[in-house]
């Protein structure tokens, strides 16, 4: 009767397994894979954005063209955005979103996010916008202290923004005193005190 | 002679998550205002990496900085009494948490994990944790404080059996600069404290942190000891209290280093373990340090290798003044030197797949137990152990249709003493609603004996080892139903915990010694409930109530100190435009079996605080008043004590004046 026991045991384990791989190769990513959940805080951050900044009338050419929103070097970014834009408006505007390769142009969008990497070195692509009215976002290395307006940082597993407003500023570009008050504060070339 | 026994004194990434409610559609989650998105929230003890709440395959409560500061708690045994299912016994001299209606005598809470950071707390000597002033961490320290009910040895090993509490420190840009804080309170409380800390957004930082605590205590009348002999039952200038805590941590790339350095002296009023009563040389000391330095580098597959290695020093003394005839100090020393290791890996092979598995080893290079006594001297004990033990766990976690995650764990621990030990966890987690979550949880946990239970030993201490002692077992299920709206919050749950093979300390007839062996059992069943409401000013309710039956030993006896009801009711609004914020709270902890069988009545309680944001700049202040309505109240004594019931603070006051600087 033990050994009976012990093989419906060891039955019982096998099958429990095999239902388990089954479940787990069942698992499947949905199409296309999903951005990490990281990225997707992010980019809803990025939509965010676009609510509490005002662009010169002159950047857009109606009063229902799109923003647009080129992301830099950061695919998970731009994935996250593309679902998370689809079918919202800001003000009226719907949004889209691009990809910018090496060459492409920049000082035609809105909003510029600057993936990981070409945020710690924000001289290239600040260049490349030549001073236009858009809204310049990095994911980390210290992108606003050096040019940029908008970076990302994590504290305590939590996803903050800091603001560097002296570069939206001589850019054109308003920031609504309600983002500036979530924000910590950076100037070129160092941080301060929120 | 009767001696004392020895008293020892995110997933950063692939799904949505939150405290409450975070969808899962992105699009959902974009329509999140920016102060929400600030606050996605995360536990990381549950499954040991990050996720959401609502996901975790456990009942957790989180307690967050702002909430240790709005109720002005002051110790993690008062954040503890205001979270569901927590209750208190404290002996006037160490702190005790019960928890699902288990609180046994002379037990040094060694059946609930505490965790900072991931680095457990309790103690390898006596395997307990100090809730009280001789916690080890300061609560100004403390980010936020996750509370994981159910067994957790499938992912911790040893201790988890009722809950793992895990303690995540702030970082230092976090504190980003300096406060201080200089506190007073009723029966002679002093209270300093200083914290500083820095960092960059990239990552690097460093925080230091001290603390200091003196308390006179209180003039106490026992009438077990009314009589001339006993200074007619008051006990004067003997609950004296004093301590300090140190902690510092800095991280920087992929390194993160933590220490702390916590020690206590406590004088005895009670007259415990046959002590000449109100002699105020009779005292514990009890100290704690530690220090922990971690490795992280991203793996492939969204995944994560941490390795980290540690240690950890406790050591007590206590001194315990008897006349035999003659008079004399008996003193009594544990020290423990641990060194371990743990290496963790995690991946997410599919977007709807996450694995975690480790190993993790333990080294007490030393154990030491020495018990004499000083006048004449006469040495009972002078011991020195080694031991080992280490542990393997695999953890599973995939969502084969999109609302359920089924979860499973494992983790098999080898002790040097008694062999192995395997225990899984298995959780059904569904997604009912993009509200509401159901939650089916099932494992089985475990306690190793302790140094005290498995080396104290020799003649001349009247105890002797045994060889077969084992490790205490147990089987919990939980059903959870959580539902957290905008505004509100609910969650309900079913327990049933069963432990068996516990410790007790028994005599052997035959020769007269004591010893210990996998005798008891407990059986507890219960339910819990909690609301939760927040209004648009920002003023919050919380009310839970807990109901549960316990009962124990082979006669099936209702439970030592093992309150059938439990009711936190917990009010905070803020006054004054914002500036200042009230806070109201109720505690009822029913009445609880004395070891005499007789009852610890039922209690209510009430403590009010009131805290200040900034009113100048820089400068805040908080005031407290615990036991508002001076309620006579007692808690039940153990074995070591004549009372049955000991008599707790009646209404004490306390204020405090805190710069930023």
């Amino acid at each position: 009767v033990a050994l009976l026991r012990r093989r419906a045991a060891r039955a019982l384990l096998a099958g429990a397994l095999a239902a388990w791989t089954a479940a787990a190769a069942a698992a499947e990513p949905p199409p296309g894979g999903q951005p990490s959940l990281e990225y997707q805080v992010k980019a809803a951050f990025v939509f965010n954005f676009a609510k509490f900044v005002d662009w010169p009338a002159d950047s857009f050419d109606a009063a229902t063209a799109p923003i647009r929103i080129l992301v830099v070097d950061c695919e998970e970014v731009a994935e996250a955005l593309e679902a998370a834009v689809e079918g919202q408006q800001v003000k009226g505007r719907p949004l889209v979103v691009g990809r910018a390769g090496a060459g492409d142009r920049l000082d035609d969008a809105h909003i510029v996010v600057v993936g990981r990497s070409s945020a710690r070195k924000p001289e290239e692509i600040l260049a490349r916008l030549g001073g236009a009215a858009v809204l310049t976002v990095g994911d980390g290395g210290g992108f606003a202290a050096r040019g940029g307006m908008v970076n990302f940082y994590t504290e305590s597993n939590k996803v903050r923004f800091e603001v560097n407003p002296a570069a939206a500023e001589e850019a054109g570009l308003r920031i609504s005193a309600k983002l500036l008050g979530l924000a910590r504060i950076v100037r070129d070339g160092g941080r301060e005190e929120p | 002679m009767p001696r004392p026994p020895l008293r020892l004194g995110a997933r950063a990434g692939s799904r949505p998550h939150d405290a409450d409610s975070i969808p899962d559609d992105p699009r959902d989650l974009a329509g999140l205002s920016i102060e929400r998105l600030m606050q996605i929230d995360v536990v990381v003890g549950a499954s040991k990496f990050e996720q959401r709440t609502s996901q975790a395959p456990a009942s957790v409560t989180i307690i967050t900085a702002e909430e240790i500061r709005r109720y002005g708690h002051r110790t993690l045994a008062e954040v503890l009494q205001s979270v569901r299912g927590f209750y208190i016994r404290d002996d006037r001299n160490y702190t005790y948490v019960g928890l699902r209606g288990v609180g046994r005598p002379g037990d040094y809470t060694t059946r609930i994990l505490v965790t900072v950071d991931g680095h457990r707390l309790n103690s390898d000597w006596f395997d307990g944790v100090y809730f009280g002033s001789g916690a080890a961490i300061d609560l100004d320290v403390i980010e936020r404080i996750e509370v994981i009910r159910g067994p957790g040895s499938c992912l911790y090993g040893t201790n988890a059996l009722l809950a793992v509490i895990n303690i995540v420190t702030r970082s230092g840009s976090d504190v980003d600069g300096a406060r201080m804080a200089v506190g007073a309170g009723s029966h002679g409380t002093w209270e300093g404290r200083v914290i500083g800390g820095g960092g960059t957004g990239g990552g690097a930082g460093w925080l230091a942190a001290a603390s200091i605590l003196d308390s006179r205590g209180q003039r106490l009348f026992f009438e077990e000891f009314d009589d001339p002999a006993g200074n007619h039952g008051v006990a004067e200038d003997a609950d004296g209290d004093e301590s300090y805590r140190l902690f510092a941590s800095a991280s920087a790339g992929r390194f993160r280093f933590q220490a702390g350095h916590a020690s206590r002296t406590k004088v005895i009023p009670t007259g415990s373990f046959g002590t000449i009563f109100n002699d105020p040389r009779t005292h514990t000391v009890d100290s704690h340090s530690f220090a922990d330095i971690q490795y992280t580098r991203p793996l492939r597959m969204r995944g994560e290798l941490a390795a980290r290695l540690y240690h950890d020093r406790t050591y007590y003394h206590g001194t315990y003044s008897y006349d035999y005839p003659p008079p004399t100090l008996f003193k009594d020393y544990g020290r423990g030197y641990m060194l371990g290791t743990e290496i963790r890996a995690l991946i997410r092979p599919t977007e709807r797949q996450t694995l975690t598995a480790g190993v993790e080893h333990r080294r007490h290079i030393r154990l030491d137990a020495i018990h004499l006594d000083d006048a004449p001297r006469f040495v009972y004990l002078d011991q020195f152990e080694r031991d080992w033990d280490w542990g393997v766990y695999l953890e599973d976690e995939i969502r084969p249709w999109r609302k359920v995650s089924l979860s499973v764990g494992l983790r098999h621990d080898r002790y040097r003493s008694f062999g192995g030990t395997t225990n899984p966890r298995a959780a059904i987690i569904v997604a009912a609603s993009e509200a509401t979550t159901v939650k089916i949880l099932h494992g089985r946990a475990f306690r190793a004996p302790n140094a005290y239970e498995l080396f104290y030993m020799g003649g001349a201490t009247g105890h002797k080892v045994n060889q077969d002692l084992g490790p205490e077992g147990t089987t919990s299920s939980e059903v959870v139903l959580e539902r957290s709206g905008r505004r509100t919050r609910y969650s309900a749950s079913v327990f049933r915990f069963h432990a068996e093979e516990i410790i007790n300390l028994l005599t052997d007839p035959s020769d007269g010694l004591l010893y210990f062996d996998n005798v008891d059992s407990i059986e507890s069943r219960g339910a819990e409930a909690e609301i939760a409401l927040l209004a648009p000013s920002g003023a919050e309710a919380r009310l839970a109530h807990v109901w549960q039956r316990s009962r124990e030993g082979p006669g099936s006896r209702p439970a030592f100190n093992s309150p059938r009801n439990l009711a936190k009711l917990s009010f905070w609004a803020p006054l004054a435009g914002g500036k200042l914020g009230a806070a109201l709270q109720i505690h009822h902890t029913g009445a609880r079996r004395t070891l005499a069988g007789r009852q610890a009545p039922s209690t209510w309680l009430a403590h009010l605080t009131l805290a200040s944001r900034e009113i100048a700049p820089g400068l805040s202040l908080s005031a407290g008043v615990r036991n508002l309505l001076d309620r006579r109240y007692g808690e039940p004594g153990s074995e070591e004590h004549v009372q049955d019931v000991i008599e707790q603070n009646g209404r004490t006051v306390r204020a405090e004046v805190a710069w930023r600087f």
